[in-house]
């Protein structure tokens, strides 16, 4: 072949190629008959890119639906969207913190606040409960049982028994606390706390219902009463510890809490459950970044089996790539040439990818059943049916990624064949 | 008895709805250390019967015979066995292994034959000694001319001391120098160690030094000539 | 067999180009799957390690039934017969024997609920770090009577500072109300924020008493050498410790007591596993076209092979070799890279920059760092897998040459 062209001559190639590409459609032509022509060459890498795509565009999918389980399970068993304490509440989460005069602020500022769905008051505090069996150290929710429903899911998890309602002195706990404490439901229970005043209270109660949500933490470490009974308990007097607002979904918790903390002012504290999880965002970004490094490394591993198959059809068509140079194609444009088929290949192999993925994902769009690793999940407050998810923005991953592989792969044989001298390649039998 | 013989033998292709018949009912003996031309124009059903003869393809009717056995009553195994002890092939071009040199082109066929090393190597310098090239035992066939990888061809075809020698064609790609160096070559190699050739061609050359010519047309032998 | 390695060795390389691209592609995967396999077992061993040691050590010994219970009712006797026991065993390390229990701590106006742990504080820093983690003050020592050590985060909510009298309330195992004032010694800063809001130690003589155990203890965590050692370590005290009769003793491993990390190690093992997969498939599928691709090139060869009496199962065996020996050279060169680099970073384990990841990976007690380990069964894993796949990626151009016919040597194409 002719002489090795210097660098700057190959950028020039490469820019004036770009150009054909944009322009030609004949290369386009071309570059699809040429894939075609060794079909089972072309099926073999197309088939190597669907893997390495649709197997990773799968694996982030069913991280990330892992992720928004997680996300949505603390949202909907404890968090809500946005959360408003007393000022203060964040370094001291005790009742030493409240709302004063909640039932109207609840009433005129919580429920009035722009894009709120629904809202519910709740009173919190350290309690321990005893049976007569065992004893153990819990978080006390007083709750408005209506509107709790609303926002939370407590009301939908039970598993025995009933919900909080017209029944006094009734009490929800979790399935593993009960277990532990030895109780079903109707059986007694004292629930102790420290009131306002600084003295130690307790009261007896009766197993309301029993739940069950997709967290341990909940499952063993919390109890719901009526508002109303542990406020008498306590010894609150129209205080709360904190309302829980749900907004129509979590992208619009910000616009929420700047609503509110501009009409509340400072006596307050507002928060996005975000804020208040801050683990979870990390776990988000943290996933994100990843993601790219993992693409990363798959779409290097298949450059090089396309690279591969573009110099073998190279160098089958030597001859005739010398005689379309000698009757006077310009390099140029053979380089176009070699990219669009580049570019054709990764194509083909990314819509089988994306096309697989999209099958499975419509298999599995009612989630995969992980539940072997219950244990694991459940301590990370994630169910045991994964739903993958794929976000319109999780396709320019491998999109872009496809796109960077098919030049990268295609540079090296577009070069060669642009350096075909046209007198040696007619030369060849 | 001769050692080759077609008896009766048809060779009908199809390819692709495309019926040919190459060979019609076909006659012929080979007696041992002939050297012997099959002649005639392209598409007269030479070269099928020299594969025929070399058990490289299967009569459509008819039998072929080495050494009086059937070729169709032997198995895939036996058949192998026939054509690492029993035949030679020169064939037009790409007889080598372009990854071997010339002296491990020769051996390959003793390799498989089981004959020690040292004794392979004996035998192999000494036939490229004889057909001439002896100084080209290390290099690889892309590293030498046409006519030069002919030779090696011929010498890896005699080295196992084979019954018979088929050729396809040998001088084809070949000028009519080296072409004529090549059949004094073969020549000699029959007389003096009594192989049988059986040539395929059209050359006139290799006609001329053939000590029997058998012609054939349109798959049928048309003339049968012997020469002293 | 000579004549076939030599003929597959040169065939390999009869394209250099293009043997030299898949070796690449070769070399790049065998490194990423040692050195990730390696990086995870660095990392999952080293948070187990700092797991164990925040509480529950490589192995808790409990009465039967404590674990799913967890409440005062399982105890198990502690006492020189048991203590012994443990102690003849030369694979135990630290032996800590504790009483677990429930209860409100106030200081004045304030109340807290609380998980309290009596702990010997002889003991304890043999198996957990607790004692380490003293941020004010000092941690319990054997003299100090009504000691009580909080968590940061308690203390604060409590107001209470070294010095301060609170006020423990609880239920006692004979059932009765049980209440004791304490002195706060320390605060120590516990890594899981949930846990150093409501963890507070006393000393398990303390513990004993104001819980009416007497020579009663909820558990004794064990330590060992490693992981791995946990396991038969529990088999052996399974048989050997002696059994009252009264409750049998159990034995749990660390990931009886904690399932939740096994599994995340797991599952986090699964997607490292399903990554590498999907990575070495597609090298497979470049072996694949170069070995197919080679052979289609020599159906000529191949049949003037078979015409000089090469038998076709030789031909399968040559073409398969080939795929082999290219797999090979690319699993070499990755190894030799990758086993030095693996080596290196586990001599030098990187440390987490990044405050977001640090303080995340912080919260569960463990280091920000991220560290190495070799262990003989990934090279050989990877080069099982390699050749396993190449194997399977020459099957079909294997077949399909060892299908060439001596005819196609005829071809005047």
């Amino acid at each position: 072949m002719g002489d090795r062209p210097v660098g700057f001559q190959n950028v020039w190639l490469l820019l004036s190629s770009a150009g054909a590409l944009g322009t030609d459609r004949t290369i386009w032509r071309l570059a699809f008959r040429n894939v075609f022509r060794n079909f089972r060459r072309t099926a073999i890498v197309t088939a190597a890119i669907a893997v390495g795509v649709g197997g990773t565009l799968l694996t982030m999918a069913l991280n990330f639906g892992l992720m928004v389980q997680m996300v949505d399970t603390a949202i909907a068993t404890d968090l809500g969207h946005v959360q408003v304490h007393g000022a203060g509440f964040d370094r001291d989460p005790s009742l030493d913190v409240r709302m004063r005069a909640a039932e109207r602020v609840g009433r005129e500022v919580i429920g009035e606040a722009p894009g709120v769905r629904a809202w519910a008051p709740r009173i919190r505090s350290e309690a321990l409960v005893f049976s007569p069996r065992a004893s153990a150290g819990v978080t006390l929710i007083g709750v408005d049982p209506k509107r709790e429903a609303e926002v939370s899911s407590i009301a939908a998890s039970l598993t025995a028994g009933q919900y909080l309602g017209e029944t006094k002195r009734r009490v929800l706990l979790g399935e593993k606390l009960a277990r532990r404490l030895g109780v079903a439901v109707g059986g007694k229970l004292v629930v102790s706390a420290q009131d306002t005043s600084g003295d130690m209270t307790g009261e007896a109660f009766r197993v309301g219902g029993l739940f069950r949500t997709a967290s341990t933490a909940v499952d063993e470490g919390v109890i719901y009463l009526w508002l109303h009974e542990a406020s008498a308990m306590l010894g609150l007097d129209d205080e709360i510890s904190e309302f829980a607002l749900l907004a129509s979904d979590r992208t619009v918790a910000d616009p929420l809490r700047d609503a509110l903390v501009a009409e509340l002012g400072d006596g307050f504290e507002v928060r996005t459950w975000g804020e208040l999880q801050p683990l979870l965002v990390y776990m988000i970004e943290m996933f994100e970044s990843m993601g790219w490094i993992i693409y990363a490394v798959v779409f290097v591993a298949m450059t090089f089996g396309i690279a591969n198959v573009l110099l073998m059809s190279v160098h089958e068509r030597i001859r005739e790539i010398g005689i379309v140079m000698a009757i006077g194609m310009r390099p140029s444009r053979v380089v176009a040439m070699v990219l669009a088929e580049g570019v054709m290949l990764s194509a083909l192999g990314l819509a089988f990818g994306l096309l697989a993925t999209a099958g499975l994902l419509w298999v599995f769009r009612d989630g995969i059943d992980l539940s072997v690793w219950e244990a694991g999940l459940s301590a990370y407050g994630i169910g045991n049916r994964i739903v993958p998810v794929v976000r319109p923005g999780d396709l320019m991953a491998p999109v872009v990624a496809t796109i960077l592989t098919a030049f990268a792969a295609s540079l090296w044989p577009a070069l060669r064949a642009a350096r075909i001298a046209p007198a040696d390649a007619v030369r060849r039998v | 008895m001769p050692i080759l013989e077609a008896v009766s033998v048809q060779k009908v292709y199809e390819t692709r709805g495309v019926t040919t018949v190459a060979l019609r009912d076909v006659d012929l003996e080979i007696a041992a250390g002939e050297f012997t031309s099959l002649a005639g124009p392209s598409g007269s059903g030479k070269t099928t019967l020299l594969n025929l003869f070399g058990a490289l393809d299967e009569p459509t009717g008819g039998q072929v015979k080495l050494e009086g056995d059937d070729y169709a009553a032997l198995s895939p195994a036996e058949l192998a066995d026939r054509r690492l002890r029993k035949l030679g092939f020169v064939f037009q071009a790409y007889n080598l292994i372009p990854v071997l040199s010339a002296q491990e082109n020769v051996e390959f066929v003793m390799e498989l034959q089981g004959v020690s090393p040292a004794e392979r190597k004996e035998r192999a310098l000494a036939i490229l000694e004889e057909v001439g090239i002896r100084e080209l035992a290390n290099k690889r066939p892309l590293e030498m001319s046409g006519g030069q990888q002919q030779r090696i061809a011929v010498a890896r075809a005699i080295v196992s001391r084979p019954r018979v020698v088929l050729a396809d064609e040998p001088t084809a790609n070949l000028d009519s120098v080296t072409a004529t160096a090549l059949l004094d070559l073969m020549k000699s190699l029959n007389e003096r160690h009594g192989v049988t050739f059986v040539f395929s061609t059209h050359d006139p050359l290799v006609i001329d030094k053939a000590t029997r010519r058998v012609g054939l047309h349109d798959g049928r032998v048309v003339s049968d000539e012997r020469s002293a | 067999m000579g004549l076939e390695l030599r003929l597959a060795w040169r065939n390999v390389w009869r394209n250099p180009r293009r043997t030299g691209l898949t070796i690449a592609a070769t070399v790049f995967a065998v490194f990423l799957v040692v050195f990730f396999v390696a990086m995870s077992a660095g990392v999952h061993e080293k948070m187990i390690e700092d797991s164990v040691r925040v509480h529950s050590g490589h192995l808790t010994v409990t009465g039967e039934g404590y674990l799913e219970n967890k409440t005062l009712e399982y105890g198990m006797r502690w006492g020189d017969p048991l203590l012994e026991a443990l102690e003849s065993d030369p694979a135990v390390t630290g032996i800590a024997p504790r009483v677990t229990g429930f209860g409100l701590l106030s200081k004045t106006a304030k109340a807290q609920g609380v998980m309290v742990m009596g702990v010997d504080p002889a003991r304890e820093g043999t198996v957990s770090t607790l004692p380490d983690r003293i941020q004010e003050g000092r941690f319990l020592t054997g003299e100090t009577p009504r000691g009580i050590v909080l968590g940061s985060r308690l203390a604060k909510n409590l107001g209470a500072l070294p010095g301060d009298e609170l006020l423990l309330y609880s239920v006692a195992y004979s059932l009765e109300m049980a209440y004791e004032l304490f002195t706060v010694v320390g605060v120590m800063r516990l890594p899981e924020p949930a846990l150093d809001r409501r963890f507070a130690a006393i000393r398990l003589t303390d513990a004993q008493e104001f819980f009416v155990y007497g020579d009663l203890v909820t558990e004794v965590a064990l330590l060992t050498s490693s992981a791995e050692a946990a396991a038969p370590l529990a088999q052996r005290l399974r048989d050997e410790l002696p059994q009252p009769r009264a409750r049998p003793l159990a034995v749990h491993t660390w990931n009886e007591v904690m399932p939740d990390l096994e599994q995340l190690l797991l599952l986090d093992d699964a997607q490292m596993y399903i990554t590498l997969a999907i990575l070495v498939i597609v090298v497979a599928f470049g072996i694949l076209n170069t070995i197919l691709m080679a052979v289609l090139e020599r159906t000529r060869e191949l049949g003037v092979m078979l015409a000089l009496g090469f038998r076709p199962a030789a031909i399968f065996r040559l073409v398969y070799l080939e795929s082999l020996m290219l797999a090979a050279v690319g699993l070499g060169i990755g190894l030799a890279l990758a086993i030095p680099a693996v080596f290196w970073f586990e001599a030098h384990p990187i440390w987490i920059e990044s405050e977001a990841m640090a303080g995340m990976v912080e919260m569960f007690g463990m280091e920000p760092v991220m560290t190495w380990k070799f262990k003989i069964t990934n090279p050989i894993g990877s080069a099982a897998t390699i050749l396993g796949i190449a194997s399977l990626a020459a099957l079909y151009p294997a077949w399909k040459a060892s299908r060439a016919r001596p005819v196609d040597a005829l071809r005047a194409i």
